[in-house]
């Protein structure tokens, strides 16, 4: 399985997750569908693009940098998006986004076959 | 013959040196004897002193198949005869030497299992016991050693400490939002 398949599924997966915590607040329970689909192709844009990252560049720590910047940053568009239909969300959407991001590059870095280029370089 | 300068492995396993280093050395004793066993050739007398330890750490088999030779005590197999078994209980017996039980468990074990006093319940070949060496040093399970659940815990907290604090990091965020939303 390649690395941008594993962060695929695992951004798609761990950003469900993370989107379904919103059970926990009453206000944000009768938006739970818009927000596991929005959460999860999220996910999956960060798990896709860490993927791509991880085939290039084999480093456990940049691959946790890079997952969480990116995590960080369609988190900042969703919670935007969001803050134009009432109140703002940045905190409880940016925060754990960044830290979905880090585990997702992580999981990319550890998991799946390496771009065949790089296992002839190496 | 070759005139080969160094430390004999009984006196050179008196300096400090750390687990890798030792299990190193078992390994280059046991591609060694893995490749002569390849072409059916046995040691018979592998002990600490045929082992040599160079000034750059390359390490050299010494006394190979000396047909008048038949074993050290400590260090030769229990059975009769000599065969590719009894070379590998040798080399149970010298990683039992040079890596104290206190050093690790797990290591140990895989002494223990290569010098079983049964030939049955060694290892087939010195290949598989090189092979559970290299589990042991990625932190896998090893196939001499049942280790207890608590053991099992801490292997897997360590190859995946990363993974576990990041788990944990988002745990505690999302504690400190619900919370934080809260109050």
């Amino acid at each position: 399985m390649n690395k941008i398949l594993v962060g695929l599924i695992f951004g798609l997966g761990l950003g469900a997750l993370d989107g379904a915590t919103a059970l926990f607040y009453p206000e944000t329970r009768p938006l739970i569908v818009g927000i596991l689909i929005g959460s999860s192709f999220k996910g999956m844009l960060v798990g896709v693009v860490s993927g791509w990252f991880a085939r290039k560049v084999q480093s456990t720590g940049w691959g946790i940098a890079v997952g969480s910047v990116l995590g960080l940053l369609f988190a900042f568009f969703v919670a935007f998006m969001d803050a134009k239909s009432g109140k703002p969300h940045y905190l409880e959407i940016m925060l754990p986004g960044f830290v979905v991001g880090a585990i997702v590059g992580f999981l990319t870095q550890r998991m799946g076959s390496p771009s065949p280029v790089n296992t002839l370089r190496n | 013959m070759k005139l080969v300068t160094g430390a004999r492995l009984d006196h050179y396993v008196h300096s400090e040196h750390k687990l890798g280093e030792r299990l190193r050395i078992i390994r280059r004793v046991g591609e060694a004897l893995a490749y002569a066993h390849s072409k059916a050739v046995i040691h018979r007398d592998l002990k600490p002193q045929n082992v040599m330890v160079g000034e750059f750490g390359e390490v050299y088999v010494m006394d190979w198949g000396v047909e008048t030779v038949a074993g050290t005590p400590g260090f030769r197999a229990p059975e009769s005869t000599l065969d590719q078994q009894s070379d590998i209980y040798s080399l149970g017996a010298l990683l039992q030497f040079l890596v104290p039980p206190a050093m690790s468990a797990a290591v140990a074990a895989i002494a223990a299992k290569a010098s079983h006093t049964d030939p049955g319940q060694r290892y087939g070949s010195v290949t598989a016991l090189l092979g559970d060496i290299d589990r042991f040093e990625q932190g896998l399970a090893i196939e001499a050693w049942s280790e207890p659940i608590w053991h099992r815990l801490q292997r897997f907290a360590s190859r995946n400490a990363v993974l576990l604090w990041l788990l944990a990091a988002y745990t505690v965020v999302k504690f400190f939002l619900c919370f934080w939303h809260r109050f």
